[in-house]
């Protein structure tokens, strides 16, 4: 078994594999520096600086070893032979397998704008990135971000939390809108104000230097650094190169399986059907992209049972935490339950009469109720 | 839970019909949070805390034989402890249940097994893998 990706599907998978007394060789290969950590919270508690670095490993390095994973970090995938079936690093070494997992995830977006390929313009999405970020603010007073987005917002919140002076420039007129409607967005977008954080809202960005961020009104915004919260894209290049079937992520059926014999894919990388009804959907969370390695390890021990879990995320900004389960990419105008300003509510996001999705703020139970209902 | 609520000592037993069927009440047994539920006629007794980030089980959900968390959706086996479904992994600890008079009892169990990360470790250093 050879897998590819140290992230949530990647240790997931491996996790299971063993749990369940898979005794085939397994090798993981991570192009992460560290070893398979806690990833949400490198935008939440661990870069607001209220985390301790011992928290986020998901297990200690010892326990690779004591389960028989080489794990193998810093290491690209260079080529996929899935005819040969074999997997070839950069150092040239080729790897058999019987089973292979893709579980590369995902790369934050750099658009080509003036200036946000300097140093000081930091992206999101390893430890390594929130470590650099840390470090950026301990010397700085002032940064502007980038995205209004779930992680432009959440490092907006946790740059606040170690007191620098935050804005947020965004072209939507309310953060997180074509997500999650715009009833939450305006509440978000008021708890982040509440904070201290300044939006520049409605506004493109034409270019960052000289610590100035320009915007596409002729303003700009003074900043020590920039960060980037614009998005990411699936790394599916290997995939690409392999001849596999791809279409903005790595196309695989119901069980997970990609279109040649022996490999998976999972998490933010795999485009798999919606149980609902058969679209291709791709998802971008992190319980999700465990649930699918999870369902991998299953499936490669003889499982036979389709990929059915509705997807689940959390976001947490200030003072409030958003449970979202279910998956709707296009919705009616949703209805807000409760009252999102007394942290007590539920927006549901319906098409033609059926529910797709449910977000809550502090009604978790109702969130795990609607997560049976939406259960294949 | 709640403030008002107050936690009940699962050692010294609580009533029967505090833990109707389909129910499910977190107490402690000496200074450990347990979490007793009772699926289809049969107890149940686990840590109340998800091994994920520390949930309180008990504001989640009882689903067949499982019981979810209500922060972040992991799901666990009462029957086992196992840790079903992401992002928990570990599983969570048992205690051993029991009903007799009309009074429900917890306690540490008796046979006591190591937790499973354990028993695989010694396993894989036994050369079993």
């Amino acid at each position: 078994m050879v897998v590819i990706g140290g992230g949530a599907a990647g240790f997931a998978a491996v996790e299971m594999l063993r749990r369940k007394g898979f005794d085939g060789s397994v090798t993981m290969l991570s192009a992460d520096a560290d070893a398979p950590y806690d990833r949400p919270n490198c935008s939440k508690d661990y870069l607001a600086g209220d985390a301790q670095p011992e928290w986020m490993p998901m297990r200690d390095a010892s326990w690779y070893a004591d389960h028989d994973i080489d794990l193998r970090l810093g290491t690209d995938a260079a080529a996929l032979d899935p005819v040969a079936k074999s997997v070839t690093l950069g150092n040239g070494e080729s790897l058999d397998y019987d089973a292979l997992l893709i579980a590369t995830g995902a790369e934050p977006i750099r658009p080509p704008i003036a200036g946000f390929d300097r140093p000081d313009a930091y992206v999101l999405r390893s430890l390594r990135d929130a470590d650099a970020i840390i470090a950026a603010a301990g010397q700085a007073k002032c940064v502007a971000v980038v995205g209004a987005s779930f992680i432009g917002l959440e490092t907006a919140a946790a740059l606040r939390t170690r007191g620098l002076e935050v804005h947020v420039a965004a072209p939507e007129a309310i953060p997180l809108a074509r997500v999650m409607g715009d009833d939450i967005g305006r509440w978000v977008r008021g708890l982040h104000g509440q904070a201290g954080v300044v939006f520049h809202l409605g506004h493109g960005v034409t270019g960052w230097s000289d610590g100035r961020l320009a915007l596409d009104d002729g303003t700009a915004i003074d900043a020590d650094f920039l960060v980037l919260g614009m998005g990411v894209r699936p790394r599916v290049a290997l995939a690409e190169a392999a001849g596999l079937a791809v279409d903005r992520g790595i196309m695989v059926d119901a069980q997970l399986r990609a279109s040649a014999p022996g490999i998976y894919a999972a998490g933010d990388v795999a485009r798999f059907p919606d149980p609902h009804n058969g679209q291709p959907i791709r998802i971008e969370h992190w319980v999700h992209a465990g649930r699918q390695g999870q369902h991998v390890a299953r499936a490669i021990l003889g499982d036979a049972a389709p990929f059915t879990d509705p997807p689940y995320f959390w976001s947490v900004h200030p003072g409030a935490e958003i449970r979202y389960i279910g998956h709707a990419e296009a919705f009616d105008p949703p209805h807000v339950g409760g009252s999102l300003a007394h942290h007590d509510a539920e927006v549901a996001f319906a098409s033609g009469g059926r529910l797709l999705a449910l977000a809550t703020v502090g009604r978790d139970r109702r969130s795990l109720k609607i997560g049976v209902e939406l259960t294949v | 839970m709640s403030e008002e609520t107050r936690v009940p000592d699962l050692a010294g037993g609580i009533p029967s019909t505090d833990l109707p069927e389909g129910t499910m009440i977190a107490g402690t047994v000496g200074d450990e949070e347990v979490l007793i539920a009772r699926v289809g006629g049969r107890l149940f007794a686990v840590a109340a805390l998800c091994t994920h980030y520390h949930g309180p089980l008990v504001d989640g959900l009882l689903v067949g034989e499982t019981v979810r968390c209500p922060w972040h959706h992991a799901h666990f086996c009462l029957r086992t402890g196992e840790a079903l479904a992401a992002p928990a992994t570990d599983p969570l600890k048992r205690w051993a249940i029991s009903e007799a008079g009309g009074v429900i009892a917890s306690a540490k169990r008796s046979t006591r097994r190591l937790p499973r990360r354990a028993a695989r470790r010694q396993a894989s250093r036994a050369g079993w893998w």
